[in-house]
């Protein structure tokens, strides 16, 4: 008599390829045959073959039952009830969301005006990357041998088998000896290559066809892939490239190197062109000259997209190759950033993508020197601007723009795809580093915050009614002892390399405190005992982002070294509102006067206990918090890499006694709207940006066209740090020169904008090296290009001011004059500046 | 001579204006009193007076839309001309003028 569980599919991607394997290993634990069946369809599968399992197609939420019959199934069924209860629902994660939408982005209209011809596709790997075009086509051509009837079938069965060991013994090889995104794939692969469905079809095809092992390789694969990719999800399509691949690796072991056409040796920028490419033929390829890949029916998820991503090679998919074809053999250029491969006449669209190139470097020049004048690196006066992290990588963005440190470093996403818990020396290897490409700044190296919400598949969960209120974080640790402490040890060693401090998430009670504490103290010596440097006396702090925690803190204070505000967690737990609601996510603002109290509280006792605090959260990054923060005493601000610039930039000049007034004017607020439009209007005497600055002002500049002139100027916006959207500035720059072309005769153009993907009002100002043609511009003489970008906000009166102004000293010979004979940009600059001198001061705070 | 005059062109970003300055410019040059209405996207501005027009010599129109409200100078002596005209060739409205 058959023993049932009847479940809903818990995973957030469905069942597929890693899930299934799993499952498929707790399976044949057992000796009863286990059958999964799939409620909607009735279709029925293998529990013990992840192949058989995932064409069951089952989604999330999608109601299962599995049949267990055999000798052993009462232990059968106990032990899958356990598994499917306890770690199955956690087993997988949700996959990073590609936006799939993204292929329709606006091309620049230097691009389009540039010459070159375009072939749209799906970005899926950023990055610009320009080579000869490679056509990577692959042909299986079986020898004769294996061609036609065959006499000895239970010959090629075996051969089969043979053939199918060695290769999963090779694999085994390479799993141990690789890393990483390259051994999930030979996993991915050496698991399917061991699965009962695989091997069963293989089989089942040499005696039902007659034919040899290598055409029943051929049959079985085609069969699968083509189950899989029937499916329509694309996931499973991906898994469907997986299988091909593996074929490959058979047939090769079968019949030789020859049995596959060979790939082609890259010895120059390449960009390889394929309607679909599977991850082994990437991987062997030479991916030092690899500059971009562009393919046709490739899923976003398939593994090969996954390496592609992990080596930075800009990646396209979704591509009508069919079009290239004609043109293999000559340059194109791969843009993952507006989706497009570029092909024919180049030169223009190499310089649009070398303004790109520039202008990144010249904003993290333009900011580091910044950073430099404002005086000490990482610090806008007492405030230390860090960066938060979860990736080593994050980490050297970080010093790159110039973070005072790392103030937060997730360790659950840094290990997140781990299956088993990282050793103390894995640990030891990525903490060891991160401290050595910080040279010495701080590195705040979070224990593993995870929980029913947040799992890790090393720390499992059960389930729980409210895994937000639930096992999370400190709470964990004494019952995944080993885990912690093999953290806390490779931490403890860590700090022989640079300033590594620990911080603690989930802190409700001075036990969980103290108790980590304790932990802290008996590993450093028992490492001092074997002899292990460790830097000194590590500081430990305490995450606040349990409410519950912030009136204690006078209490935790005896136990901790600093303190570091969690405000996503806190702001969530404080006004009891989820902000992925969206019925109820307002609730959480941190901008309401009573988050705003507790800050305050925060601040006060923290002083009075005598520790520096700290904000990790995302109002860290907010530039509309920084006067407020600063007035209430934060010493450390950490937040995303890309945020820093801004908030440096509003923290830069604020006069303190100013934002303490407006902390205390704030205080009478009711509601987070009135604070920030208190805020919004308060000139705290800082990072007042003028309509003109000299480094908006360019001369000689090289240039061909009206949409070059235009990029240039937008450009210079983002340099300066005045847009964080440029394209999308660009855009708005041509709705309007579209509508009437701006030029204005006598060598003037004024393109023009009111939009608020600027964020200061700002005129920018280029004078060419020599005239180009402007569309409107009766003269075809344009060589003084004076590009306005006003807020949406910006009065309309004071937007025509300034663009009546310029056209009226325009008419003016001795402007004109003083505008071409300045000898330079800064001569250019106070010809202009003077000139326009009457306009009202239009500045603005962002 | 006493002059009033209006300028009009259809975007109204500059060539409004440039086209004012010019004709200011001009008319001082020449020792003439000028009084400039715009029209622009800014809507009507420095607006002549029924007293302006009624002392005025004469009224030139510098325009490349319909001006607005031209019935107010039904009888003047009137020149009717392209904005453009105005920003390149002011010299040229006032020589009509005169002659």
């Amino acid at each position: 008599m058959a023993l049932e569980i009847r479940q809903r599919c818990p995973l957030p991607n469905g069942l597929h390829a890693r899930p299934a394997a799993l499952l498929s290993a707790q399976a044949r634990q057992f000796g009863a045959s286990i059958t999964l069946v799939n409620e909607s369809s009735g279709k029925r599968a293998n529990a013990k073959s992840p192949l058989s399992s995932i064409t069951l197609d089952l989604r999330h939420d999608d109601a299962y039952r599995v049949l267990i019959e055999g000798e052993d199934e009462a232990a059968a069924h106990a032990s899958l009830t356990q598994f499917l209860e306890v770690e199955f629902p956690h087993c997988d994660s949700a996959l990073p969301a590609i936006d799939m939408s993204r292929g329709g982005i606006p091309l620049s209209p230097m691009l389009e005006d540039s010459g070159a011809d375009y072939l749209r596709g799906v970005p899926v790997v950023g990055g610009v990357g320009e080579g000869r075009l490679v056509d990577l086509h692959r042909e299986v051509t079986l020898p004769d041998s294996a061609m036609g009837a065959i006499a000895d079938l239970e010959r090629e069965r075996m051969r089969a088998v043979t053939a199918i060991e060695r290769v999963v013994g090779r694999f085994e090889a390479r799993i141990q000896a690789a890393r990483g995104l390259e051994r999930d794939v030979i996993e991915a692969h050496r698991s399917i290559m061991e699965d009962d469905q695989f091997r069963a079809q293989v089989d089942d095809a040499i005696r039902r066809e007659r034919c040899s092992a290598g055409r029943a390789i051929l049959i079985a694969g085609e069969e699968l892939s083509d189950m899989l990719r029937a499916t329509g999800n694309p996931l499973l399509s991906a898994r469907a490239d997986d299988i091909d691949d593996i074929c490959r690796h058979v047939l090769i072991e079968l019949y030789g190197e020859n049995v596959v056409s060979e790939l082609p040796d890259i010895q120059e920028d390449a960009i390889v062109v394929a309607d679909t490419l599977l991850a082994s033929e990437l991987l062997a390829l030479n991916l030092g000259k690899l500059r971009g890949l562009v393919l046709g029916g490739t899923s976003s998820t398939a593994h090969v997209v996954i390496v592609a991503r992990s080596r930075g090679i800009p990646t396209l998919v979704g591509v009508e190759t069919a079009l290239l074809r004609t043109l293999i053999g000559s340059r194109g250029i791969v843009d993952g950033e507006s989706g497009v491969v570029a092909t024919g006449s180049l030169d223009g669209c190499r310089t649009y993508y070398d303004l790109e190139r520039l202008r990144i470097k010249d904003r993290l020049r333009f900011e580091n020197a910044r950073v430099a004048s404002a005086g000490g690196n990482g610090r806008v006066g007492r405030v230390s601007m860090m960066a938060n992290a979860s990736s080593i990588e994050d980490i050297e963005r970080a010093v790159e723009a110039g973070a005072g440190g790392i103030g937060l470093l997730r360790t659950e996403l840094v290990f997140g795809a781990w299956r088993t818990a990282p050793t103390e020396e894995e640990q030891f290897e990525v903490y060891r580093r991160g401290a050595e490409t910080l040279e010495g700044k701080p590195l705040t190296i979070r224990l593993f915050d995870c929980g029913g919400d947040k799992p890790l598949a090393f720390m499992p969960v059960a389930p729980e009614t409210n895994p937000f209120l639930g096992w999370r974080g400190v709470r964990m640790y004494d019952d995944y002892a080993e885990v912690i402490d093999a953290q806390i040890r490779a931490i403890l060693r860590a700090r022989a390399f640079g300033d590594v401090r620990i911080l603690v998430p989930m802190v409700t009670r001075v036990e969980e405190i103290e108790s980590v504490r304790e932990r802290v103290t008996r590993l450093a010596a028992a490492l001092s005992e074997e002899g292990v440097d460790c830097g000194g006396e590590i500081p430990i702090g305490v995450m606040l982002e349990v409410p519950a925690a912030v009136w204690i803190i006078d209490q935790l204070a005896k136990h901790s070294d600093f303190f570091s505000v969690g405000t996503n967690d806190l702001a969530q737990y404080f006004s009891a509102a989820d902000r992925e609601n969206p019925r109820v996510a307002r609730l959480g603002d941190v901008f309401a006067p009573a988050f705003l109290r507790v800050l305050r509280q925060i601040s006060i006792a923290a002083h009075r206990a005598k520790r520096p605090f700290a904000m990790c959260g995302e109002m860290a990054g907010a530039p509309l918090a920084a006067p407020l923060l600063l007035a209430m005493g934060f010493e450390e601000l950490s937040m995303t890499v890309e945020s820093l610039s801004r908030v440096r930039s509003r923290l830069t000049g604020l006069d303190e006694a100013k934002c303490v007034e407006l902390l205390d004017s704030v205080a009478s607020a009711t509601t987070a709207d009135d604070v920030r439009s208190q805020i919004g209007r308060f000139d705290g005497g800082g990072a007042v940006r003028t309509l003109l600055e000299p480094s908006l002002v360019i001369c000689d500049v090289a240039c061909e066209s009206r949409a070059e002139a235009i990029k240039r100027l937008v450009d210079r916006l983002y340099v300066t740090g005045r847009t964080e959207t440029p394209h999308e500035l660009e855009q708005s720059v041509w709705v309007r020169e579209r509508t009437t072309p701006t030029g204005l005769g006598f060598g003037f153009a004024v393109p023009h904008c009111k939009s608020d993907f600027v964020t200061a009002n700002s005129i920018a100002v280029a004078r060419l090296r020599k005239p180009i043609d402007w569309d409107g511009d009766e003269d075809a003489s344009t060589r003084f290009v004076f590009l306005l970008a006003v807020r949406e906000s910006a009065a309309a009166t004071e937007y025509m001011d300034v663009l009546k102004t310029l056209a009226v000293r325009i008419m003016d010979d001795q402007f004109r004059e003083a505008v071409a004979g300045a000898s330079g940009a800064d001569a250019l600059y106070n010809a202009i500046s003077t000139s326009l001198g009457e306009i009202p001061a239009m500045t603005t705070q962002s | 001579m006493k002059i009033v005059a209006i300028t009009a062109c259809p975007t109204g970003i500059a060539h409004t204006y440039m086209a004012a300055e010019q004709l200011k410019k001009s008319a001082a040059s020449l020792g003439h009193e000028i009084k400039v209405e715009t029209q622009g996207s800014m809507g009507i501005e420095n607006e002549l007076t029924a007293a302006d027009i009624e002392s005025a010599d004469a009224v030139i129109l510098a325009a490349d839309i319909a001006v607005e409200q031209v019935d107010r100078f039904e009888g003047k002596r009137k020149i009717e001309v392209s904005v453009q005209s105005a920003i390149k060739n002011p010299q040229g409205i006032f020589a009509q003028l005169a002659g």
